[in-house]
């Protein structure tokens, strides 16, 4: 199995505070505007944006993702990759100190908390899409395209399959990332995900 | 020869990688390394060999994820005796003639500690410990904790090595590209608890190849009195053409690691990517070298799980807000176990800029002990500032010291028999910087000398310990002047002893001086500019005295602690930005306003006003709550947004802080609620805002976290007879959970009534797992629990 590659320093776009509102359930007010900033400013200079993946030669049956490494039992991932004969295995972080801050937040400035949050999801879901776009385009130059992704936990794709996406990319050793027993991650702004490369 | 021994005057070389040599053996991606000690003993005892044969010094058992939560205690001792016998059948069989040992390795557990995961400390610890006892029978040379990247499980192992066998132990970290660890440590805070702890060698493996490690290891040797450890990857893994490589070969590795070498790193080695061909390049490297010297500055620094703060450059700032001496409010936070204001006030101090908390929790009729432990694991939790552990009660210092998260300040020993015999060895065994203070059996000296006689004293029993007299700041001790008008000068001029004769760093308690004075804050200010002239290095004081926070930085400013006056310019000018911020909104004195906009300061500020004239009774009824149901009302309408809700929360929450401070006796609560988030459900933003709400309209809130199993909720739910429990679930995954725990509660107090809610919940969802109520948002829950207290009043 081949060893899975990090990517320490992919750039962000600038934060969409419609994004930020959106996760906040919020109106387009002065207040919660200037509130996004203030976490803005807290939340951003410790934030530590890291990506991890591997790339896997598939197989789909009716219900099973195959490969060498892994098999995955799942009908609507399998439909979600379709005619894919690569499937991209990712997980992307933005480190423990937001979830520092946050704790923080809860005790001092309760609203800060939520906005911190809904930042979070907010950052972090750019952070895919950007690592997305990069192996995107070089699938496009190959004729190629990628599918949606697709995480554990979304339909029937079981949220355990969580552990086996730590030990393919070696998540702890990669991003620092630890499962609980519920297999929830530490950092909790983090996401794996999976998705598939296909003519 | 001894390996400490070995390593005074010898570079050691340790082995290279073991997982890719194993992986070239056949080793697949679902096995465990570890299991092939059993079904492939001679492939391993093959790669230890052939280590060996390239030159190593030390070669590792193959153990790296051995540990009790793999695998059962038989499991365990069968895994790590094959390990030990095939590293000691490749030692017998090796011709190298150069000192061989074998270090027993231990890696991380892959779980993260509390905190931020559910491993408990002590837990990790027991976990660690079990795989030490086995391998201190097989006659293992040294243990070797290595590729640790949190602070806090580096602890854990350190201490059960040290607690369960007299080997030798070297520790060394995987460091992030940023330098630090993932859980935010840096070099300097690593050296600084480590060596502390009695780390044989300290160091850096993994992550990355030689030269990006170098600017960690250059931190590690200015901050490390022991050998440092360098033991990088074979450079990055790059993906070219559908296959990945290590981009540094052997010859090029040997060349980086020389230049290591000559930095003054003593231990070497290879990790991921490294073969025996890496290690034979760099053992002629150091065949044709000599070990290099290096110059141990023995510096006064502690740390949290995040940085070091050294003591001896600009004066240190210690608040000390958390400690109940004449403080009423916070005496009642301790009894009602009101965590949360004592968090509030670590971080306000953080906030106004001290470099380390003081925790003094001491309180005749609690629980010392428990409660420092418990406060200070809190507070790591929401700062990353050092703290100063402060009790005269070794049992409640040793409690806090296990579970510190760095090297702590401990406050403090004195000149007492008794004392030094207590202290002493806890902070030998935990790591740590004393406070002495310079007083014994006969009390306080009257003078100077008195005083250093003491300090001489001190610092030659802590000798005697192996605690070095950089491992010990004075304090000599601030009397008041009003009963004795040479006091200050007394202490200052033992301050200027003790740093010129012994050489020791000095720290000062200074607002005793006034005490029985008026105006005290300018005696206090005042003293605190003198000792600083007089050398002082840190201070214990109140960061929310303007007074004090002008003297310190107008001296770092003029004293050439602050570099282009930064730090003086920011201080300036917030203090104008605060000022005209509060003349400001002093002018509107509405607290129903200040509440409604969420204005929190002055929301805090205008109830402090009216409680000279109104009772608490009073601002409550007739002020806060009637501005938390406007905005409530304004919410439920969809005028106004949680996050406007959450600052008119906090508004509500100031004002109800100043009404407390005024009001005797413990505030009327309606009656108690126990919230929770399900089990499997992380998400508790929600639970907090209901939380947070409920608290202000005066119920007892007993907040179970997140991620809850129904048999906890229950539990407490019958522990204190709650008339009402709040669940909260926002994943679909989790709302069997939920359904579980409601049927739990009705079975075992089935007088209580639940409401539950979150993104996922709905009405039909409730009515049918049996919940009284679903409630769809923070208001309406506290409307259902008003509703509910009427009922049972």
């Amino acid at each position: 199995m081949a060893e899975p590659i990090l990517m320490n320093s992919v750039r962000l776009p600038d934060v969409s505070y419609r994004e930020v509102r959106r996760y906040m359930h919020s109106d387009n007010s002065d207040s919660v505007n200037s509130l996004i900033e203030k976490v803005c400013a807290d939340v951003l200079p410790i934030l530590s944006p890291k990506v991890c993946f591997s790339v896997f030669d598939i197989t789909l049956t009716d219900c099973r993702v195959c490969s060498t490494d892994f098999v995955f039992e799942s009908e609507k991932l399998v439909k979600s990759l379709k005619n894919s004969h690569k499937a991209v295995l990712f997980s992307a972080t933005l480190g423990i100190a937001l979830d520092r801050l946050i704790a923080r937040y809860r005790v001092s400035e309760p609203a800060a908390a939520v906005c911190a949050h809904a930042l979070g999801a907010e950052r972090v879901e750019a952070l895919c899409d950007e690592f997305c776009k990069i192996i995107r385009l070089q699938a496009e130059s190959k004729g190629q395209c990628l599918t949606p992704r697709f995480s554990p936990g979304y339909g029937d794709f079981d949220i355990i399959n969580q552990k086996l996406f730590c030990e393919l990319l070696s998540l702890n050793k990669n991003l620092g990332i630890c499962l609980s027993d519920s297999c929830l991650m530490t950092p909790s702004k983090s996401v794996t995900a999976v998705f598939g490369i296909r003519y | 020869m001894n390996i400490k021994e070995f390593i005074k005057n010898n570079i050691l070389l340790l082995d290279g990688g073991m997982g890719t040599m194993l992986q070239k053996e056949g080793l697949s991606a679902g096995e465990c390394s570890e299991e092939w000690n059993i079904s492939h003993p001679q492939t391993v005892t093959a790669i230890h060999k052939a280590y060996f044969d390239a030159g190593s010094n030390v070669v590792s058992t193959n153990t790296f994820g051995v540990n009790a939560l793999k695998y059962s205690d038989e499991k365990l001792r069968e895994l790590i005796h094959a390990a030990v016998d095939n590293c000691r059948k490749a030692a017998n069989t090796s011709e190298g003639a150069q000192e061989k040992y074998i270090a027993f390795d231990i890696g991380p557990t892959g779980k993260l500690l509390k905190p931020y995961g559910e491993l408990d400390f002590n837990d990790a610890v027991e976990i660690f410990a079990k795989n030490v006892k086995i391998a201190a029978e097989c006659s293992v040379d040294l243990i070797f904790i290595e590729t640790m990247n949190d602070s806090y499980e580096t602890k854990a192992a350190l201490l059960a090595a040290k607690e369960n066998c007299d080997l030798p132990v070297f520790v060394s970290n995987a460091y992030s590209m940023d330098g630090k660890l993932v859980t935010g440590a840096t070099p300097a805070a690593m050296a600084s608890m480590l060596c502390s702890m009695g780390a044989d060698a300290v160091g850096a493996n993994c992550s990355f190849g030689p030269t990006q490690t170098l600017n960690v290891i250059k931190e590690l040797l200015d901050f490390s009195t022991v050998p440092v450890i360098m033991k990088p990857n074979a450079g990055l893994p790059s993906f070219e053409n559908g296959k990945t490589a290590y981009d540094v070969n052997a010859s090029q590795f040997a060349e980086d690691i020389k230049q290591a070498l000559i930095e003054g790193v003593r231990i070497v080695g290879g990790c991921c990517g490294t073969t025996p061909e890496f290690i034979s390049c760099v053992r002629k490297v150091i065949d044709n070298m000599q070990p290099v010297k290096r110059c141990i500055e023995k510096k006064t620094v502690i740390s949290s799980y995040t940085h070091a703060v050294q003591f001896g450059k600009a004066p240190i700032l210690i608040g000390e807000r958390i400690n109940p001496t004449g403080k009423k409010r916070f005496r009642q936070a301790l009894v009602e176990n009101d965590i949360d204001y004592i968090l509030k006030e670590g971080i306000s101090q953080q906030e106004k800029g001290v470099q380390v908390l003081d925790v003094n929790v001491g309180l005749a009729g609690i629980d010392e002990a428990s409660m420092l432990e418990r406060v200070v694991k809190e507070l790591q939790a929401v700062s990353d500032l050092p703290l100063q552990l402060d009790s005269s009660d070794p049992s409640a210092l040793e409690r806090a010291m296990r579970i510190y998260n760095g090297k702590p300040l401990i406050n403090s020993v004195n000149g007492k028999e008794s004392s030094m015999k207590a202290v002493f060895p806890l902070v030998k065994k935990y790591g740590g910087t004393l406070i002495a203070l310079t007083l014994d059996e006969n009390g306080i000296p009257e003078t100077p000398e008195g005083r250093l006689a003491i300090a001489v004293r001190i610092v030659n029993e802590a000798e005697k310990y192996g605690i070095g007299r950089e491992d010990i700041i004075f304090d000599t001790l601030t009397m008041t002047v009003s009963t004795d008008k040479n006091a200050a000068l007394t202490t200052l001029e033992s301050v200027r002893l003790i740093s010129e004769k012994l050489g020791c760093r000095t720290s000062l308690g200074v607002s005793n001086v006034s005490f029985g004075l008026p105006a005290r804050e300018m005696l206090n200010s005042t003293f605190f500019n003198m000792a600083l002239m007089s050398g002082l290095d840190a201070a214990i004081v109140n960061p929310y005295s303007d007074m004090m926070m002008n003297v310190y930085h107008s001296y770092c400013a003029l004293n050439g602690n602050d570099d282009n006056f930064e730090k003086y310019i920011a201080f300036a000018q917030n203090r104008e930005a605060v000022k005209e911020a509060v003349s400001e909104e002093k002018k509107d004195n509405d607290l129903i306003d200040a509440v409604f906009r969420g204005r929190k300061e002055q929301a805090g500020i205008v109830a402090e006003e009216l409680c000279a004239v109104c009772s608490g009774i009073d601002i409550i009824n007739n002020y806060i709550i009637p501005a938390l149901d406007k905005t409530g009302v304004a919410f439920e309408k969809g005028v106004m947004f949680l996050p406007q809700l959450l600052m008119s929360a906090e508004a509500a929450s100031a004002a109800f802080e100043s009404v407390k401070k005024h009001t005797k006796g413990n505030s009327d609560e309606k009656c108690t609620v126990v919230l929770a988030s399900v089990r499997g459900d992380i998400h508790d933003i929600g639970k907090n805002i209901v939380k947070l709400l409920l608290q202000n309209y005066g119920f007892d809130v007993i907040d179970l976290g997140k991620d809850v199993s129904p048999s906890v909720v229950a539990e407490a739910v019958k522990r204190v007879n709650a008339p009402l429990a709040g669940l909260s679930a926002l994943m679909t995954t989790t709302l069997d959970a939920m359904k579980e725990t409601v049927e739990l509660i009705k079975k075992t107090v089935p007088s209580c009534k639940v409401f539950v809610g979150g993104a996922v919940v709905t009405e039909e969802y409730a009515d049918s797992i049996g919940a009284d109520k679903y409630t769809k948002d923070a208001m309406s829950s506290v409307r259902y629990a008003d509703e509910i207290y009427g009922s049972i009043k």
